[in-house]
């Protein structure tokens, strides 16, 4: 099985692209992967969600050990883990009321939650298992462009097999989120057409409450929600060719991109191109 | 008679200016006999979309210097074709690229081959667990027994 940083080198689909390009933000999308803009700094949640997801692997790698490790290990690997993160991505924009210190509390308290809430009667089978398929439609075509991603963790339990992901959220999910997010649809599509069976699909989220709060959602995943994967993929590739990008400025994403300044100025640019153009 | 339409267009950037295009665009009209078969016709269409192709990079390219990519194609498109050739080696070996892998499923869709079942033969036969980690060889090894299998299923 090749790893995601292989998959990655060729032009691809992701979970995230998509989702980025149609729930988030296209424009956003266009300055992040068509034109490449630096970004100004690096959002809170994607260093912290870094760092717990190298904790919550390794909570893994013990499990396929034959072991459950104890809280207090997590949190002082995350402590660790965290400290090198803040380095690495050294332009973090703490959110109101958050620094260092908070945040490395803050992660502690959510990986001994994640630790407290296993069940230790699932076997790991695998864990960061990347994929890289085809997207391919109700007529058998398929996109030049794969879909790539990287299942978290694979677990069995009564010989019922589960793909998971984790996540921490800032909020308790709705209870109809997990059934319409395009996750499950997008890593399910590729497990099943490695691995023939479509197992169900669980999001092990980690809330950040003042106490943390875990929460588990599973969902299924159909051929349907696959087909219609697919032609959102093949929406996405005929409005990137015909660079349609706009700015969804009442999203929920608008107060932290990290592109805020080109998005201030990007109509007039588009203005100017198109009076030159004409001219 | 059959009437096929063929068009082909290409964007590139404006110089200097950002987040910018212009487009290229040519067509075709061609009348083909009625006797020719579905395959015939699917080949007509791949030859006349390649001579367009062709016809208007040289066009682009002649008195000035070629063009750079259009931005969408540096995700999509060839640009990133080549550096994914640079990049994506193992072992000093380049990687099958996405249009080869294309090309296969495509085949294998046409001769009802599901893919699961090739992902199965190409784990026995070389050792890795998807399409997309085959060599460029490799690749074009399996496209060569698929299209002379095609071709058989068609004679026979």
């Amino acid at each position: 099985m090749g790893t995601l940083k292989e998959y990655r080198a060729r032009p691809h689909w992701s979970f995230s692209a998509l989702n980025q390009f149609f729930n988030i933000c296209s424009l956003q999308y266009s300055f992040d992967r068509i034109y490449r803009l630096p970004k100004t700094f690096t959002p809170l949640p994607l260093s912290f969600g870094s760092a717990y997801h190298r904790v919550m692997e390794w909570i893994a790698l013990t499990r396929m050990e034959g072991r459950v490790p104890e809280p207090a290990e997590a949190s002082d690997l995350f402590q660790n883990v965290w400290a090198k993160q803040v380095v690495e991505d050294n332009n973090i924009r703490f959110t109101k009321g958050m620094d260092a210190e908070s945040c490395a509390q803050q992660g502690r308290d959510m990986v001994a939650c994640a630790v407290d809430n296993i069940n230790p009667d699932e076997e790991v089978i695998a864990f960061n298992e990347a994929f890289c398929v085809p997207l391919t439609d109700i007529n058998g075509m398929s996109l030049e462009t794969p879909l790539i991603g990287e299942i978290d963790c694979v677990v069995s339990l009564n010989d019922h097999k589960m793909l998971v992901d984790w996540k921490t959220a800032g909020n308790r999910w709705a209870k109809t989120k997990a059934a319409k997010d395009w996750q499950p649809s997008a890593f399910l599509y590729g497990y099943s057409l490695i691995h023939g069976e479509i197992p169900d699909f669980r999001f092990d989220v980690v809330v950040k409450n003042k106490t943390p709060v875990f929460e588990q959602h599973v969902t299924q995943r159909s051929q349907d929600d696959f087909l219609r994967l697919v032609e959102l993929a093949k929406l996405a590739e005929s409005m990137i060719a015909a660079e349609h990008f706009a700015p969804s400025e009442q999203g929920f994403y608008c107060g932290s991109c990290p592109h805020k300044e080109a998005c201030r100025t990007w109509h007039i640019e588009r203005s100017r191109t198109v009076l030159n153009m004409a001219a | 008679m059959i009437k096929l339409n063929t068009s082909y267009s290409k964007k590139i950037p404006v110089e200097g200016q950002d987040f910018s295009s212009q487009s290229f665009h040519a067509s075709v009209e061609l009348e083909l006999s009625d006797n020719l078969t579905p395959d015939q016709i699917k080949e007509r269409i791949h030859d006349t979309a390649a001579l367009l192709r062709r016809s208007v990079d040289d066009e682009l390219h002649g008195g000035q210097a070629a063009p750079p990519a259009p931005a969408y194609q540096q995700v999509f498109g060839q640009q990133r074709g080549n550096q994914q050739s640079q990049h994506n080696q193992r072992g000093g070996e380049r990687k099958a690229s996405n249009k080869q892998i294309k090309f296969i499923t495509d085949l294998a869709s046409e001769q009802k081959i599901l893919l699961s079942d090739l992902n199965a033969d190409i784990r026995t036969r070389f050792g890795v667990d998807s399409l997309y980690d085959l060599t460029s060889k490799q690749a074009s090894a399996i496209l060569d027994e698929m299209n002379a299998g095609g071709r058989r299923q068609r004679a026979a």
